[in-house]
């Protein structure tokens, strides 16, 4: 009751964000609305150069937006940019500690270039270390760590000052499904039971579907869509047929297939929305594909999920 | 505070497990100025004895040949080693083994009796590589003993028939010709000597060097994410720079206590001599803190002007070498011509460099370093303000 009351509550609120780099003709975000509850787990999704590790940053305070508000806990984040990080944790997608020291070492690094006195200092490595079972290992040096480990340390050196909100930024990137397991389980367990707000970025569909209650996606510097992660999947849910030529469909065959009910957002990526009767379709589209010498790269057919989503809803084509 | 006193020991743990960035710091200068002070010693020792190979051969054998000989032997620096045949001396001399020869032809002795000087009865035999200096220090010592032994002749033949001529021998004694070195203030024991050179030669070049280890640490913090963290956990760049600057600020005085000791203690078992301190601790601290800083703030610039750092490490290795040789550390100022020396004012260690020869050679006081300290700060200053400007855009 008290979580479902605190998440009510919103912790972040973005109006009218634009921001430009210097020298750039085109905004990187671009009137950007964005609302996070708190105690939620918030999947902030997109694909590369859509404007995401914009949004962290400024969030964050590493830069300011052109134009636009952000409020924190109903505080302006640039008025309050210091207290706003006090209550913040944030875990880099590169393995940000020192790989000379051991994970002891650099855990008592961290923990007072947080500023946090003495008589606590203990107490938050050791919520650290069992969040992150890092135990056994505080005498290795970090550069002997394998991959997940690397990684545990990584999360466990953000969770130091015991924040409201924790910002992940592709956590499991490059290890193995078990870490990946411990490392998700542990931001789910920290959500529930320490009402810890987290902001999460990942490429991984499959994590954010398993982990996330809200999400938003970007692309082009726009939020696309934003909301309960399960409201978004209910409105899109049923058949889908997806698929991906080898090279791009003529103009011709892009107008047949949308006679057929198939949208294209590129001429290469097609989806067809609540497809009953696949066997009917296919009937149809393969004689037609052959007809114009069009070679099938990908074909998915199945309930809609957040892939497909996402799919739907960014520019399919791969990013520089 | 606590911030601040965290960064610091955490750059001294990271130092610490950094083998190459010691080496750099502490045992490159040492073997350094080992090297240089034991290979240098004769070259500075000029001011108390140079040694000259002269191979002899005496072919007139004759009373006058003899005192050419035994005169060239009361030359202090003359090492005369006599052979028996010309032409080994001739090949000997080409083969560079020595730098000259001496060879008394027959008829020599007749020739001084005549006052016959027409005709050459001495021949100096010159290897390619002896240096002009030395060959005009040689020609010089045996003209003046051939002038002597002409004057003792002709006195000795005036004084036959003239009352009252000075004895010949009264004429040799240059006794009246004093010499001493002279310093800012008065110490009258103190000779330049080698390890004087190049303990603060090596010493600053050291310095500066911090460039390595302070390049690659800071780098690595920037590429790993690690310094976008520590800002997200409210440390400034202020702090982050303050941060490396404590902490290399005290390796480069270690670095000065341990050079200084090497110097003292090191040289001189093998052979050396020992380093001598100035008089003057404030200003033995005022250029050195104000070299490292200047260093430091250096290392700094190239740390953020790098992207990679293998780009710093040879940006800074480099740089660090051009300051070297245009600052009087690998070849002296004084052996470099005019227009070198006025180019030498351009490099920051030829600043910190003069600054420490003040103390250590011309026993110079705290206000005697004021001009080379204000430079080197004035240098520090630039950089730091260049570098925490590119600090603040691309962490």
């Amino acid at each position: 009751m008290a979580q479902a009351a605190a998440q009510n509550s919103e912790l972040i609120r973005i109006e009218g964000l634009t921001h430009y780099y210097p020298g750039q003709p085109t905004a990187v975000l671009q009137g950007v609305d964005l609302r996070i509850a708190r105690g939620s787990v918030f999947g902030l999704l997109g694909p590369n150069g859509a404007g995401k590790t914009t949004l962290i940053s400024i969030l964050l305070g590493l830069q300011q937006g052109t134009q636009g508000t952000l409020f924190f806990d109903g505080l302006r984040l640039e008025e309050n940019l210091s207290r706003v990080r006090a209550m913040t944790g944030f875990v880099p997608q590169d393995l940000a500690f020192y790989p000379m020291l051991t994970v002891a070492e650099n855990l008592n690094f961290y923990v007072r270039a947080f500023g946090i006195n003495k008589p606590w200092r203990e107490q938050r490595i050791e919520q650290a270390l069992v969040a992150s079972k890092l135990e056994p290992h505080l005498r290795k040096p970090a550069h002997s760590l394998s991959g997940g480990l690397k990684r545990r340390l990584n999360l466990a050196i953000g969770l130091l000052n015991n924040p409201q909100v924790l910002f992940l930024d592709e956590p499991t990137v490059g290890i193995d499904p078990q870490s990946r397991n411990f490392i998700l389980e542990t931001i789910t367990r920290l959500n529930r039971e320490q009402g810890m707000t987290v902001i999460y970025t990942s490429h991984y569909m499959k994590e954010v579907e398993q982990i996330c209650d809200h999400i938003a996606i970007i692309d082009a510097g726009r939020i696309l869509i934003q909301g309960e992660l399960q409201g978004l999947l209910e409105a899109s849910r049923g058949l889908q047929l997806i698929f991906s030529l080898m090279d791009n469909a003529p103009e011709a065959v892009r107008s047949e297939l949308a006679a057929m009910g198939i949208a294209s957002r590129d001429g290469r990526h097609f989806i067809s929305e609540d497809c009953d009767e696949v066997s009917s379709l296919l009937s149809r589209l393969m004689p037609l594909l052959a007809r114009h010498g069009l070679v099938l790269n990908a074909l998915h057919y199945g309930q809609s999920s957040l892939e497909a989503l996402y799919m739907k809803q960014t520019d399919s084509a791969p990013r520089e | 505070m606590m911030r601040l006193w965290a960064l610091i020991t955490k750059e001294f743990l990271v130092l610490r497990k950094d083998w190459h960035g010691l080496l750099v710091l502490f045992i490159m200068p040492s073997i350094f100025i080992l090297i240089m002070s034991l290979a240098m010693r004769d070259t500075f020792s000029e001011h108390h004895q140079v040694s000259i190979d002269l191979l002899l051969h005496d072919a007139d054998q004759s009373a006058f040949s003899e005192e050419l000989v035994h005169q060239l032997q009361q030359i202090e620096g003359f090492a005369l080693q006599p052979v028996a045949d010309p032409d080994e001396a001739e090949a000997r001399v080409a083969r560079d083994e020595v730098k000259f020869a001496l060879l008394i032809e027959k008829g020599f002795s007749l020739a001084l009796m005549r006052q016959d000087t027409d005709a050459a009865r001495l021949s100096l035999l010159i290897a390619p590589t002896a240096t002009g200096q030395l060959q005009t220090l040689l020609r010089m010592a045996l003209e003046d003993i051939l002038r002597a032994m002409r004057m003792e002749l002709a006195l000795e033949e005036l004084s036959y028939r003239v009352e009252g001529v000075p004895d010949a021998a009264s004429l040799r004694d240059t006794g009246e010709i004093g010499s001493r070195y002279v310093y800012q203030g008065e110490v009258p024991t103190r000779m330049p000597t080698a390890v004087q050179q190049s303990v603060p030669a090596w010493l600053v070049f050291a310095m500066f060097f911090v460039v390595i280890p302070l390049s690659t640490a800071f780098i690595i913090e920037r590429q790993q994410g690690s310094l976008l963290r520590l800002h997200v956990m409210n440390i400034s760049s202020m702090a982050l720079i303050s941060g490396k600057i404590i902490p290399y600020y005290l390796v480069n005085q270690i670095q000065m206590v341990l050079m200084v000791l090497v110097g003292i203690h090191l040289v001189p078992l093998l052979g050396g001599d020992s380093l001598q301190l100035g008089g003057s601790m404030l200003g033995l601290f005022i250029i050195s803190s104000a070299t490292s800083l200047a260093a430091i703030a250096w290392a700094l610039l190239i740390t953020t002007v790098a992207r990679t750092h293998v780009q710093a490490t040879t940006l800074g290795g480099v740089s660090n070498i051009i300051f070297g040789a245009l600052g009087g550390v690998m070849v002296p100022k004084f052996v470099m011509p005019p227009f070198m020396r006025e180019l030498a004012n351009l490099s920051p260690m030829s600043w910190g460099l003069e600054g420490f020869l003040d103390i250590f050679l011309r026993q110079g006081s705290w206000q005697t370093v004021l001009p080379e300290a204000s430079a080197l700060l004035g240098f520090a200053i630039i950089c730091l303000w260049l570098a925490s400007r590119l600090f603040s855009r691309n962490y």
